[in-house]
Formats: C-alpha cells, structure tokens, sequence
C-alpha cells in the first residue's frame, strides 16, 4: 500500500488509528498491539503476498538469536549467534538485492556464464534488514533490555517506516509504545500529524512526480538534449528525488506522530548545506547514522591516523552506494561522496571564514556538486551518466525540448491555460515555459530557503493560516493521486 | 485549541472531497454513471477512457470497434446502410483486454445488438496482450462493479480541471458532432507516397519465427472473441482485416515474421469462420489499393475512401472469405509479401 493512495489515506490510515486507541482503552497491553501488528502487516503484504513470509520469517529469525545471546553467557556461542544473525539479514539482502548483479559481474570478470537470477525485490528490505542488523549488534553488546516477541515485531513493522524508513532503534521505538502516555489519543500530536503527513504528500504528488516526469524524458533521452536541457533535466532530478524521498519521510513523521510515536527526523533541508560533509549530516539521517555506529566505528573510525580515517570513509560511502542499489552507478555515486566529504573536511579550516563572510559561494558549489552527483544515481550506467555530464558542459546551447515541457503540463496547467487564452492568446506558448521554470524555482527555493516539515512541526501553532494551508494541500493532493508513480526509494 | 484545529480541518477536508465527488458524479464526463439515450448527445472527449461507460450506458444496437484502423468509419455511414443505430467505439492502439471490456460492458447495457464491426488488427491476434502494461488498458475502475474504487474516478484532478471544463467547452459549440469525433482524418495528415517512405524505416533482417510462434497469442484471441460469438448467436460479427500497405508487409517478411503471422490469421480466421453468425472480410490481399502509397499517410493508416469501400463490401460480399478460401487468401498473401523487397 502507497501512503499515496485513496486507500490508504481514506480506510487503512483512520482505521489503523481508530482502531489502536479504541483497543488502547481496554487497558490490555496485547489487543492494541496485536491489531497494529496485523495492520503492518497488511500494509506490507498488500503489495504482494508473496513478500510477507519473508519478513516474517526474518523477524522470527532474528528474535530467535536474540534470545539465545540474552540465555547464553559465555563467549563463543554468543559470538556464534551474532555471526548466524550477521550472514542471515546480509544473505537474505544478497540474495534479493545483488546476486543479479553479482553474478554479471563475475561472468564479465571471469567470461563464465553463471545464470543471472533477476528476482523481484521485497519492498523495504534494505530498511529492516538494517534495522535487525542493528538490533542484533546491540544483542550482542548486551545493549537490548528484555523484549517479547509482538514489542520486537512491530518494532521492525510499525508500517510508517516500514518500506522507506527512516532506519530507527529499538531504543527508540519500542519504549514509546510501552509508555503509557502515549496510548491516550492525544490531540496536539494528531493535528501535527495530519499537518506533516499533508506537508510530505503534498511534496511527493504535486511536487516530485511532476519534476519526475521532467527529469524521465530527459535522462531517457540523453543523446539528442542540448546543454540547457540536460542541466534542467539534472535540477529537475536534484529536486525529484529530494521532495520524493523527504516528503515520503514526512509522511511517516506524521503518521508516527497520529500514533504518539516520535520517529528521527532523517532530512534536515540537505540543499542548505554549505559543504559536502555537511549535506550528509542533513541528507538521510539515519542511514548515516547506522552506518557511522555499525561500519565506520567497527573500522576504526578516526582513531587509526588520517590516511586509515579517510579510507574508513570510503569504505563507508562504497557501502552506502551499494545500499542504494545494486548498480555500478551507486557505487561510483558512493566513492564521489566520500572523495567530496574528505576532501570538504581537509578544506575545512580554509574555507570556515567564506562560509561565514560569503556562505552563498560555498553553497552554490556544494549544491552544484551535489546536482552533479546526482546524474551518476540517476543514470541507468556510468557510460549514460558521463554522457550527460558531457553534454551539460558541452555548451550547446539551446531552447528547452518540447517534450520536456510537455511532461509536467498537469491537469493545471490546461485550467490555467484555458483562462489565459480568454484574456491573453498570444502568452499561452510562453505560459508552459513560464510554469515551468516557476516549477523548478519554487522547488529550489522551498529546499533551500524555506523551513523543513520538522522546522514546521516544532513552531507549530493551531491557527486559521496552517489550517488553510493544510486544507488546501491536502484536497489538491489527494486529487491528484491518480496515475501517481511509486516512491523512488522503494526499490533501493 | 489543538482539537478545534482537528475537527474543523477534517470537516472541511471531508466537504470539499464530497463536493468534488459530488460534482463528477454529477456531470459524469466519462460515462461511468450514465450517457444520454441519444448517441448525438453524448460529449466523446477520451475513447479510452469513455468508450466502456457509453457501451454499458448508451442506446444502440451496433457496435464498431477496433483500433485507429476503424476510427473513421462515421456511425452514420452504418446507420444509412443498415438502418441501425450505431456506436463506434474504437481504441486507438487498443488490445485485446480493451476489446474485451467493452463487448463485456456492451452485453451487460440491456441493449439489443445485432451487429458487432471489429476491426481486428494483426497486431491484436500475435501480440502477448498479458505483457501490456495494467496502465496502458482500460483503467479497472471504470469497468468493474466495485464502487469503491470509483474515488479514482470522482477525485481525480484529470477529471476535474481538464475534462469537465472541456465538457462545458464542447457542449457550447454549436459544431459538435459526436460522430465525427475522434476520426483522424480530420487532423489534415498528408496522404502521399514521399510523406509514407520518408517515415518508413527497414527493419533489421532476422530468421523466419516457426510457424506456431503466435499460438498462444491467436489462441487467447480466439478464447475471447468465441466467448462473445458463441454467446451471442442474435448477433451478427463481422471481423475484418485492415488493409496495410505493402511496406508493412515487406517489414513483416524482413524481421522473420510473415510466415508466424498468416499461420495465426489462417488460425483465427477458420475458427471464427465456424460460427454461423460470423463474417470475416480480408482486405489486406488487395494488392492494386495497398500498392499506391498515395492511399497511406503511414506504413498501415489508410484514407478515409477505404473504410468507404469497406462498408460496401459489407453490403455486397466482395471480400468476404470463407471456410473453402480463407486458406488460400492467406497463401496469396504470403507469397505476394515474399515477392517484396523494398
């Protein structure tokens, strides 16, 4: 189930929270979360059945080698279990995510001709696959006070970040459904969901899907565009993938919070950083996070001298580009990060007084590499990707393709238009390219000067202006759900 | 505060979402809920849309369908000729799944139909029509009876901002003419043999496919053709084969797939032709019509005259094949495609 869709918005979501309070005020502990678990459930299975054993067997799995470290004592056999949990989260996630494109690459490498296995990827298994690695290193570091199985299961499915994160603790989550404060359906915290969840779909249908459209035609035509279209086509993608992503996690902010349930912010405006190392403590929180306490410290992190710091980064950022999928081209989007991030910390002491007498320069670099970045995530090769950097420094200047402009003509653009041509014929040609440079600089604007939805969260105030705003955004978005794409970061 | 700001936001969210539901439901641009009774009425924005909602809503009892190979066929033509009141309802790159909601929907309206016009494409019989894509066909919820995934349908802002003010737009002209709608040969297309060949593009050479490569396909076809003409012996089914140029055939024969394709028409053919109130006119053999690339404005659409001619042969028989030559029209066209090599 999409949040982005009718069902969801108008049956599973006030259902799911009717029903959790309602069986809350029976004051038994095992009804509501019983029911919220059969609801995540459900959430997850009704894209495809077929996925449903696996999380569940995974969940079971790995609650079982919780439980034998939290029995045993001694060395050995808990270091044992850790392992058996290590290869079974990271062999389920091989399994589905990359022994396709393992398997290419060892018949390139190796001129073999081993059958390359094409298998359809559980939606959110990069997610809780993390999210129960993460779960049985602190099993092992005696770090997990006692859980019971139903308290771990909803855990990893509380279905707001179940498929697309943000990637949460234990610690985080599981105590926030044992306070009992929070069973009270509680106002204060509904109104700000409502308010974050219409924030984020607003940002995901009316905002990404439309510059989606924009940045397909142009990464799906990249041989004919000239330098303007390929750079608009690049922004167009900077700014899809950001509202996509971001907006998809505003929702589960929102969502969390109609339960009571605090998830970790996991963007904070990342367009706004001043260098690369900064946009990574801004763009998706919590995977750095995970992989800073369960891969770079694990390294050595920085205690081993520079040269094994930076290359502790590395390793990182190659990790993380394979986490985002299983293509040479996340990996390359990886290693460039972490080339970026290292190189932003050794500048750092040089570049501290610019960024406070002029912050526009080093913004405007890091945003313009970060867009840069972003052509090798979006690109379906590396060959492609090359191609369109080519082409955007290839100053072939030139109009905007049709086509191009075409794509985000939505529903409306046509009423506009429509009115337009009433008063003024000859402006409608100029009224599509108008729409959609306004289009884009409103999307560069919000990401970069604007306050982020958990900016918003924590000023808000009940009042006639959020309200309307709200209203607003909500009805032009749940009108515009039909025919929406499917979230950019399910696949990864 | 909080719960005041709770409330009066789900109120309103709730009112405007039923207002706007209300207000599709109301005017109903598509179809889904009615259609006048009169044909000439009816406001055809979006066959593809619309086409399932006036089967199952409109009054006729003919019906013309097929892909743009039929969309300029006029109603009327039909109406003048055989003294019915007739419908076409064509899908524009239609497949099988499309065909088969609207003769679904068509049967369940409560109308009489005595004859079914089907254009039926090659394409149609040796394309995988399970491989199209759920978002190419005609969307689930105008079709099925499941009213609560109607919400695609009454809040959706297509509908909304785009549809329903064109309504308005077409119900003002005073040059409305549903039978004229959607029929492209009123969107001036050249019409020549420099404009055709200037389009065409040789395909790479392959091997012949084996004869039974489209088996499957033709077989599907069959499956849901048959259902309807067993169904439905007050119906009179006339299938009929659009004329193609000859470079569609030198295509066919360059990428291996000439011999596949006659084996899965003679299949189809010759089981429709089994049924009493089935007709099956061929008029891809008409060698001197698909020769004169001045008939096309494309390797396969051709002038509006032809589909004049067609509903002649209808009335005369000319054309026509049967159980004893259906064969052997095939063989003719297969060789003639072997003689080509543009």
């Amino acid at each position: 189930m999409l949040f982005n869709s009718y069902i969801f918005i108008f049956l599973f979501l006030p259902v799911t929270v009717a029903g959790w309070f309602l069986l809350n005020k029976t004051k038994a502990s095992l009804p509501p979360k019983i029911f919220l678990l059969a609801m995540s459930l459900v959430f997850y299975a009704y894209f495809n059945i077929k996925y449903l054993p696996i999380i569940v067997v995974s969940i079971a799995a790995n609650y079982l080698i919780y439980l034998g470290m939290k029995r045993l004592s001694k060395k050995a056999p808990r270091r044992l279990l850790f392992w058996l949990g290590m290869v079974l989260n990271i062999g389920i996630l091989f399994y589905y995510k990359y022994l396709g494109f393992f398997t290419e690459n060892i018949n390139a490498l190796f001129k073999t001709d081993f059958n390359v296995v094409k298998l359809v990827l559980p939606l959110g298994i990069s997610f809780f696959t993390f999210q129960q690695v993460s779960f049985v290193i602190d099993s092992y570091k005696n770090n997990v006070p006692d859980y019971s199985l139903l308290d771990y299961a909803l855990f990893v499915s509380f279905f707001p970040q179940l498929i697309a994160g943000p990637i949460v603790l234990h610690s985080e989550i599981i105590p926030q459904f044992a306070d009992k404060g929070n069973k009270k359906f509680n106002y204060e915290n509904f109104a700000k969901g409502i308010y974050a969840f219409t924030f984020g779909l607003a940002k995901k249908v009316l905002i990404a899907d439309t510059l989606g459209n924009a940045a397909n035609i142009g990464f799906g035509s990249i041989p004919s565009l000239n330098s303007v279209t390929a750079a608009v086509s690049m922004l167009a993608y900077t700014m899809q993938i950001y509202f996509d992503f971001s907006g998809y996690c505003d929702m589960a902010t929102g969502i969390g919070l109609m339960f009571n349930i605090n998830l970790p912010m996991n963007f904070n405006s990342p367009y706004k950083a001043l260098d690369m190392n900064d946009f990574w403590k801004r763009w998706h929180i919590t995977l750095t996070r995970f992989l800073t306490t369960n891969l770079y410290i694990p390294l050595g992190g920085n205690r081993k001298g520079r040269a094994r710091t930076y290359l502790n980064q590395l390793i990182v950022f190659a990790v993380s580009g394979l986490w985002h999928g299983a293509n040479w081209t996340f990996i390359v989007w990886g290693i460039m990060n972490g080339v970026l991030v290292i190189l932003s910390k050794i500048l750092s002491p040089r570049t501290e007084k610019l960024k406070k007498k002029a912050p526009v320069l080093p913004w405007l670099a890091t945003f313009a590499l970060t867009n840069l970045l972003w052509v090798y995530f979006r690109a379906d090769s590396i060959s492609d990707a090359n191609h369109m950097i080519v082409k955007i420094f290839s100053m072939n200047i030139g109009g905007i393709d049709r086509a191009f402009f075409k794509a985000i003509t939505t529903a409306e653009y046509d009423l506009v238009s429509r009115v337009i041509e009433k008063i003024l014929p000859a402006a409608v040609p100029l009224f599509g390219y108008v729409l959609m440079f306004a289009m884009l600089a409103f999307a560069v604007f919000a990401s970069t000067r604007m306050k982020n939805t958990n900016e918003r969260l924590a000023a808000f105030k009940p009042g006639f202006i959020p309200m309307a705003v709200m209203c607003v955004l909500f009805v032009w978005s749940v009108i515009s759900l039909s025919g929406v794409s499917t979230f950019l970061y399910f696949n990864f | 505060m909080f719960k005041k700001f709770c409330v009066i936001s789900l109120c309103i969210i709730l009112a405007v979402c039923t207002a706007v539901g209300g207000l599709v439901f109301a005017i109903d641009p598509f179809n889904v809920y009615r259609a006048d009774s009169d044909l000439k009425k009816i406001i055809y924005q979006f066959p593809y849309y619309q086409n399932t909602g006036i089967a199952r809503h409109g009054k006729y009892d003919a019906l013309i369908t097929g892909t743009s190979m039929t969309q300029n066929f006029r109603a009327w033509w039909f109406n003048e000729k055989f003294g019915c009141n007739a419908a076409r309802l064509s899908f524009d790159g239609g497949v099988l799944q499309d065909f088969d909601a609207l003769l679904n929907c068509a049967y369940k309206s409560g109308n009489e139909i005595k004859a079914v016009y089907f254009g039926l494409d090659n394409y149609i019989i040796t394309s995988d029509s399970k491989l199209v894509d759920i978002d190419e066909r005609v969307p689930e919820y105008l079709i099925d009876n499941n009213p609560f995934n109607d919400i695609k349908y009454l809040l959706n802002k297509d509908i909304l901002f785009k549809y329903i003010p064109t309504y308005f737009a077409y119900r003002k002209l005073d040059t409305y003419d549903f039978y004229e709608m959607h029929a492209w040969d009123r969107d001036n297309y050249i019409f020549s043999e420099e404009s055709v060949l200037k389009g065409y593009t040789r395909p790479d050479p392959a091997p012949p496919l084996p004869e039974d490569e489209f088996i499957d396909e033709s077989g599907l076809v069959l499956e849901t053709l048959l259902k309807y003409v067993r169904e439905h012996p007050e119906t009179s089914f006339t299938f009929f084969a659009p004329p193609y140029s000859k470079l569609y055939w030198n295509s066919l024969r360059i990428s291996g797939k000439l011999s596949a394709t006659v084996a899965a028409l003679k299949h189809v053919y010759g089981e429709l032709l089994k049924n009493k109130n089935v007709r099956v006119f061929y008029f891809q053999n008409d060698i001197e019509r698909i020769e004169n690339l001045d008939n096309y404005k494309d390797e396969t659409h051709y002038c509006t005259d032809y589909n004049k001619y067609m509903l002649d042969c209808f009335v005369s028989g000319e054309r026509e094949l049967t159980l004893s030559n259906y064969e052997s029209e095939l063989d003719k066209m297969e060789a003639y495609a072997n003689t080509l090599n543009i």
